[in-house]
């Protein structure tokens, strides 16, 4: 499973991706902001994008409304990283069309299993 | 359709009791209209009536906006009103089944909105109602609902006044018409008495007495008249005893006459042959002349030696009578002659002398020389031997000197006798004399049976009757006592008036019985007349007791006056009034007590009654005239008292007015319907309107729009906003929508139906903090939490052998350092969600939560953590649904199960209860462990407290858990707690309300639209009547004051879209009017338009300006333009406030 890490911030990158690919075994690109977020997209057909919400320039929600827009990345299901926990955000980031809510910080020991129980996937 | 009203129970008495107040139809009153004007300006309407229900109208005492007097019954809202035990509303006339076809709401008076209040006398009954009507619908507030309550029972006391006044006329009159029945039955009935004695009334006496003479006269009548006839009778039967008596005496002297004519024949012969006497008797006519003698005789004395010879000559004749019977005497004296011869033959020869009673007369007649008559005996020649008697008259020789009795005795040569039947004798006599008589003749002194001589009426023939007149006479007849008994037979009667006495006892007992019966009627119309008198005169005095009574223990004080002014009777109520005693007050002017009160008026007035000790005090007096008129009922109020609790009444509602209108809080009552029902300024200003402008609007006007169906909405937020503050989106007069906070409760006191208060906080500016807040938080969060979250996925990566090995003091370094900033990111969470809830409490997502929900979420939470300490978590199951945030008592409940699960000992079970009861749920949370000690036990919610501190670093945790259920549980409008014993173990429990049903609540919303409403001030009526018409007509609500004050107040009560004045209100009272509102900086905005009869120039124009202000002059403009100008200034009113 390929899935792409969306934060501006490197560290929650870095361990996101070791979370991902030595614990869960995962594939994993990066992109530092919702703009190359879509690039990367489109060019490397992740299975999943994990999205930070808080991003300057475009945030989370914003991104994400993008790859809905172009077809080619349309159908990827987006999961949020946010730091907000309360269930209104997450209400809110759902109806967005996200398949799902992540909340940081996280346990990069559990990342993946979360990540898979979020989007459905064994 | 429309049905009629049903008749109130009791109809006949309770239009009787209408009757009785006297005040159908009768002249509009002062009292009555005030309280009219009063309900109209209170309540806001254009038409305000005191209504009296009569049998088939209603008739108007007093009214406002309206032009009837009095309308049918059938079609009249009152007739629903006086079955109401209380106010009846009619918020929409054309929405209620009842009034929807009423004509009064199809056509004029366009009646919507009724508002009546029954007037309920003191016995139950409802003679009509105050009402007040709208021609838009709407609804009153509480305080207009209580008002026109008081008003009602105010105008319900005037109409009872009245009928107390009519109540004691009539009492006075009834006393004086009696009275005067009184007098007229006495004078008709009986003459006035003599000054003398009184006499009595008893018709017994008198008529008995009436009774008495006449009939004692009568007997005295009847008696005299019987003694008259009595004594006629007994002078007529005297007579006629008389009568017999002298015609006994007569006959038997006659008979004398006849011995002596015998004797006399003897004297003149010498020798009388038997052919002489033959002759003399025959020529005597005895039969005819003398009835009764049988035989003349002579009986001729012989010696004994004679005999012979007497015989021989006697044969000699052809008489062949020996004397006998031979008694051997020395003398005989036998009957020598006898005449008639026939059938006395036999009596020749016989001796006189041999009988002794014969003897006895003879000899007594020899002796004595007179005529002498045997008693009683039998003729011996009578065949019959009927009684008889002889008379012998002695017969002397001649010359012989007869002077004495030897000469006689030696005289005597025979006697000349007589024999008769007495029956032959006397029987012709009472024949003659009186036929209705008995005689009964006995010889002797008296009668005695043996010497019945005769009796003319033989018992055979009938006897007198009982108490027949009898007399007895003794008439002596020759020497010889006769007895002679008269007695009067019936017929003797026959001619006698004996009936008189009866007649006149009858006749004159029959009058007796008339004028008895006369007078004993007359006494008894007397008597009857007096006992009407009296019960008249006790009637009158238990009427009089009566009234006295009423008068006597009513409060108010009654004084009647003379035309004069001066004071005729006063009740006790009146001497405590004035201070004075009973004989003080009459006679006095009532102008001393009452100043200026003139005699004349009627209705009630306010005056002074002053005291004896020179105090004053406030009273109603009301003036009626007595029936007659020339006296007055005056009833007087000392009102002091209710104008000293109206005073402080008007205090207090000053006191609390002014805390309304000066606390900073917004505060809004409503009612069921969630209608406000008051606002006060701070209200007003929170949501932009005018002051006034909310009352009885909907609630529904405060919610955006945007809500969508708000009485949904309404009724919702009515559930979760009872008892507890909540967070609402508002939306001002201006249309912007605000946050505001609401805390809501029910209240009574405000009158009939359900009344919540809520206070207002506009909580925008703090919400613009809160957002600032929130946001930071936000930030802060986001800050903290990255590079928390960099730190822990390193150390996590580290300590999960991802990055390759460590030493074990390396990992157990890193561990260390993971472990720290976990709790580091727990403390972060744990003061942001603190911060946010505290400041941020509106947060919460209030729903209806399933508990059974919370615990499966708890549980789901706690599971591993429990598992690994091997605390069993048991929770019951619940049904219970409670009104809150799900998740954050989610969250509570995993703190308080997490607590207990880590102070419990392995295998200690952790116990997890919900109740429902009396409206709050509880839940408890129950461990086995340590316990909390009494110290603690406070101290424990507050943030930062651990029992120990020791155990933050054992058991983890941040100290905050507790303070942060405590925040949640208490938005929750809930309260949390601990049972603990120390060694034992803790309760830990939380109490939140329940679910509350909404609908309990809530009725019906109706969203109001606002209508604008306009003050006409002006005391031309016509011509406010004309504007209000047409206003009316064009939707508008008007309001209407007469004089200046009243628009003063009106404004103040409720501030008008729109103020139309008259400049012409007298005494520069319009401008006056416009000068007080300018001062005030609310009512100084109100638009206005002046109404003048001549321009006003433009100088004063801007000194008389408000709001927006026109001048119109009268004569310059029609109603028509009048009309179009208030449109369009209501119109622009509309555009600027944009309700």
């Amino acid at each position: 499973m390929k899935v792409l890490i969306v934060d501006d911030e490197p560290d929650i990158r870095r361990i996101a991706k070791l979370g991902l690919s030595r614990v869960g075994g995962m594939e994993v690109v990066e992109a530092t902001n919702g703009t190359e977020a879509l690039a990367r997209a489109r060019e490397d057909h992740p299975d999943a994008v994990l999205l930070d919400v808080m991003m300057p320039v475009l945030d989370g929600p914003s991104t994400l409304a993008r790859l809905r827009e172009d077809p080619a990345t349309a159908g990827i299901p987006v999961v949020f990283l946010t730091a907000k926990a309360i269930a209104a955000e997450v209400e809110r980031l759902k109806s967005l069309g996200a398949a799902g809510v992540l909340t940081k910080p996280f346990d990069p020991m559990t990342l993946a299993r979360e990540l898979r129980a979020v989007l459905g996937v064994p | 359709m429309r049905a009629a009203a049903p008749l109130p129970d009791r109809e006949p008495e309770r239009l009787q009791a209408l009757r009785d107040t006297q005040i159908l139809d009768t002249p509009p009153e002062a009292d009555f209209d005030a309280l009219t004007r009063i309900a109209a300006a209170i309540c806001g309407t254009p038409i305000a009536v005191v209504s009296l229900m009569d049998a088939d109208r209603q008739w108007f005492k007093s009214k406002v906006g309206l032009a009837e007097t009095e309308s049918p019954r059938s079609d009249s809202f009152a007739a629903h009103a006086i079955l109401e035990p209380d106010l009846l509303e009619v918020r929409d006339a054309q929405a209620d089944p009842r009034f929807a076809d009423n004509p009064h709401v199809l056509g004029r008076p366009h009646v919507r909105f009724y508002a009546g209040t029954p007037l309920r006398t003191a016995d139950g009954h409802v003679l009509g109602s105050l009402c007040v009507i709208d021609h838009v619908p709407r609804s009153l507030t509480p305080e207009q609902r209580s008002a026109l309550r008081d008003l009602g029972l105010q105008a319900t006391a005037q109409i009872e006044i009245r009928r107390t006044v009519a109540e004691l006329r009539r009492a006075v009159a009834e006393r004086e018409s009696a009275e005067a029945a009184l007098r007229r039955a006495l004078d008709t009935a009986i003459p006035p008495p003599p000054r003398s004695a009184p006499s009595s009334t008893r018709p017994g006496t008198l008529a008995l007495a009436a009774l008495m003479v006449p009939l004692v006269l009568t007997l005295a009548g009847a008696q005299l008249s019987r003694d008259r006839l009595e004594r006629r009778r007994e002078e007529r039967f005297a007579r006629s005893v008389d009568q017999i008596a002298d015609a006994v005496g007569d006959r038997l002297a006659a008979y004398r006459q006849v011995l002596r004519g015998g004797a006399a024949l003897f004297a003149a012969r010498r020798e009388v042959r038997r052919e002489d006497w033959h002759a003399y008797v025959t020529g005597l006519g005895i039969d005819q002349r003398f009835p009764g003698i049988r035989a003349l005789g002579y009986i001729r004395r012989v010696a004994q030696a004679e005999v012979p010879a007497f015989e021989a000559r006697l044969r000699k004749e052809g008489l062949n009578l020996p004397v006998r019977p031979v008694i051997g005497t020395a003398e005989v004296f036998p009957v020598e002659y006898i005449e008639p011869m026939e059938g006395n033959r036999a009596a020749i020869g016989f001796d006189m002398g041999s009988e002794p009673r014969r003897r006895a007369a003879a000899e007594t007649a020899r002796d004595e020389g007179r005529t002498v008559m045997t008693s009683e005996l039998t003729l011996v020649q009578d065949p019959e031997q009927a009684p008889g008697f002889l008379l012998f008259t002695p017969i002397y020789a001649h010359g012989a000197d007869v002077r004495t009795v030897e000469g006689r005795r030696a005289a005597l040569a025979g006697w000349v006798y007589a024999g008769a039947r007495a029956r032959d004798v006397i029987g012709g006599l009472t024949v003659r004399v009186a036929p209705e008589l008995e005689l009964e003749v006995y010889d002797g002194i008296a009668p005695r049976p043996g010497a019945l001589l005769y009796d003319s009426a033989p018992p055979a023939r009938g006897a007198g009757g009982d108490g027949a007149l009898s007399r007895v006479r003794v008439v002596t007849v020759n020497g010889r006592p006769w007895a002679l008994r008269v007695t009067a037979l019936p017929p003797f009667d026959a001619d006698l008036p004996t009936w008189e006495p009866g007649l006149i006892l009858a006749g004159g007992g029959l009058g007796s019985l008339l004028i008895f019966g006369f007078v004993w009627s007359l006494a008894d119309a007397r008597r009857g007349a007096i006992e009407r008198a009296e019960r008249m005169t006790a009637a009158l005095r238990a009427s009089e007791q009566r009234v006295r009574s009423v008068m006597d223990t009513v409060a108010d004080a009654i004084i009647t006056l003379g035309r004069d002014g001066k004071v005729h009777s006063a009740n006790p109520a009146a001497e405590w009034l004035f201070g004075r005693r009973l004989a003080d007050l009459i006679g006095r002017d009532i102008g001393d007590l009452i100043p200026g009160l003139a005699a004349a008026p009627s209705g009630h007035i306010d005056r002074e009654a002053r005291r004896a000790d020179g105090s004053a005090a406030a009273v109603d007096v009301a003036v009626t005239p007595a029936a007659g008129g020339d006296s007055f009922v005056a009833s007087v109020r000392d009102v002091s008292e209710r104008r000293a609790v109206e005073q402080a009444l008007r205090q207090s509602e000053q006191r609390t007015r002014s805390i309304l209108d000066n606390m900073l809080g917004g505060l809004i009552t409503i009612d069921a319907d969630a209608t406000i029902e008051s606002a006060n300024p701070a209200a007003e200003r929170i949501f932009g309107y005018e002051p006034g402008e909310l009352v009885g609007r909907p609630l529904a006007g405060l919610v955006p729009e945007s809500v969508g169906d708000r009485a949904a909405y309404l009724r919702t937020a009515f559930a979760r906003a009872i008892g507890r503050i909540t967070e609402w989106r508002g939306r001002r007069k201006s249309g912007e929508e605000f946050p505001f906070e609401l805390s809501m409760f029910e209240f009574t006191g405000g009158g009939a139906g359900r009344h919540f208060a809520g206070s207002v906080r506009d909580v925008s500016e703090r919400h613009a903090v809160e957002k600032l807040k929130g946001e930071f938080i936000s930030t802060v969060s986001h800050e903290l939490r990255t590079p928390l979250a960099s730190i822990r996925g390193s150390l996590s990566l580290l300590a999960g052998g991802v990055l390759g090995d460590l030493s074990d003091e390396a990992r157990e370094m890193v561990t260390i350092a993971e472990r720290n900033c976990v709790r580091l990111i727990g403390l972060v969470n744990d003061i942001l969600d603190l911060e946010r809830l505290e400041q941020g409490r509106l947060q919460m997502e209030i729903g209806e939560v399933a508990m059974a929900d919370v615990l499966a979420r708890t549980r789901e939470a706690v599971h591993a953590f429990a598992a690994e300490r091997e605390v069993p978590v048991e929770m019951e199951p619940t049904t219970v649904a409670v009104q809150g945030d799900g998740a954050r008592l989610v969250q509570v409940l995993v703190n308080l199960v997490s607590n207990a699960v880590k102070f419990s000992p392995a295998g200690a079970a952790v116990r997890v209860t919900v109740r429902e009861n009396d409206g709050r749920v509880r839940v408890e949370v129950s461990d086995r462990g340590r316990g909390i000690p009494a110290s603690h036990r406070a101290a424990i919610f507050e943030r930062f407290r651990q029992v120990e501190s020791s155990d933050a670093r054992e058991k983890g945790g941040t100290g905050l858990g507790l303070a942060i259920c405590k925040a949640i549980v208490e938005q929750h409008g809930g309260e949390i707690g601990v049972e603990s014993e120390v060694g034992r173990g803790s309760t830990f429990w939380f109490e939140i309300p329940s679910a509350p049903a909404a609908d309990r609540f809530l009725e019906m919303f109706r969203v109001a639209d606002g209508r604008p409403d306009v003050l006409l001030a002006d005391h031309d009526v016509a011509l406010l009547g004309v504007l209000v018409r047409q206003l009316v007509g064009d939707g508008v609500r008007v309001r209407v004051a007469y004089d200046a004050a009243e628009a003063e107040q009106a404004i103040r009560e409720a501030a008008p879209r729109l103020l139309v004045v008259d400049l012409g209100l007298p005494e520069g009272e319009g401008r006056r009017l416009l000068d007080h509102l300018r001062a005030e900086e609310r009512l100084s905005l109100v638009p206005l338009l002046v109404y003048s009869a001549q321009d006003v120039d433009e100088r004063l124009q801007r000194k008389l300006a408000l709001g927006p202000t026109r001048f119109l002059t009268k004569s310059r403009v029609t109603d028509v333009e009048v009309r179009q100008v208030v449109s369009r200034m209501l119109a622009a009113e509309a555009l600027e406030g944009q309700s």
